[in-house]
């Protein structure tokens, strides 16, 4: 049932179980829209009922242990690091790019200046790498 | 009043697994089954339900199979296995002994009070 998929796979959009946890889920799921149909109700209704009194992420959680919530949450935490990394790459990239042309372009009697700054920002990024380096190793 | 989800889930185990014991049942029977065994006053998420359910299987504690429902498609039914029939003894062991030490606090609390 193509609702049913799409609103597990949404549930867990940021914190994803094993992919069996969410074809298991789906099909207790159908099986309460089976039940339902079977007690009268049309399978828009049966689907709808099922999808509203599932709970959410943190319901399917509660009973996990510790150690199980602990793996999710630094899975979530590399995944933010991953984010930050590539932001951070990025804009300095673009900081780099735009010291190089006013040192080529405006301010060139100080010689390659900009080869400093630009070596200063790079640590931004690399401290980011470093950190989400280290994330992963714990996994 | 609504447990916290502290006490919840140090109960989920026991609640499950003594329906369970009665009789084999499917995901969704279990749910209708808490609710209409403590008379409305407990309705688990069914998140968190089958999440007990998966966590219990893969510890060999039920186990479980695909049976026949007397009308439309097959459900997954929960059974205990051997190992979980020792556990729910442990875990009911376990509630026995809490309730007494709670009675224990919580009278004591209520007399000093009263």
């Amino acid at each position: 049932m193509e609702p049913i998929r799409k609103f597990i796979k949404r549930l867990f959009k940021d914190q994803p179980p094993q992919k069996t946890s969410e074809e298991y889920l789906i099909e207790r799921l159908e099986e309460k829209v089976e039940d339902l149909k079977e007690s009268g109700l049309t399978e828009k209704e049966a689907i709808d009922q099922s999808i509203m009194e599932f709970g959410d992420a943190d319901d399917y959680y509660l009973p996990t242990l510790d150690k199980e919530k602990r793996r999710y949450q630094r899975y979530k935490t590399v995944r933010h690091y991953l984010n930050d990394l590539v932001f951070s790459s990025l804009a300095a990239l673009l900081i780099i790019a735009i010291l190089v042309m006013i040192n080529i372009l405006y301010i060139n009697n100080l010689g390659p200046w900009s080869a400093v700054a630009g070596a200063a920002i790079l640590f931004w990024p690399l401290s980011i790498f470093y950190r989400w380096l280290n994330q992963r190793l714990k996994r | 009043m609504a447990l916290s989800s502290d006490m919840v889930r140090g109960l989920l185990d026991t609640m499950v697994l003594s329906l369970i014991e009665e009789e084999d049942q499917y995901g969704y029977q279990l749910a209708l089954a808490i609710k209409a065994r403590t008379q409305g006053l407990f309705e688990i998420k069914e998140a968190s339900l089958y999440a007990t359910l998966q966590r219990l299987e893969e510890k060999g504690i039920i186990t479980s199979y695909v049976g026949e429902k007397t009308y439309g498609k097959k459900r997954r039914y929960y059974q205990l296995s051997e190992l979980g029939k020792t556990y729910l003894r442990g875990k009911k062991g376990e509630w026995k002994e809490l309730q007494v030490i709670m009675s224990y606090l919580l009278e004591k609390n209520d007399g000093t009070h009263s």
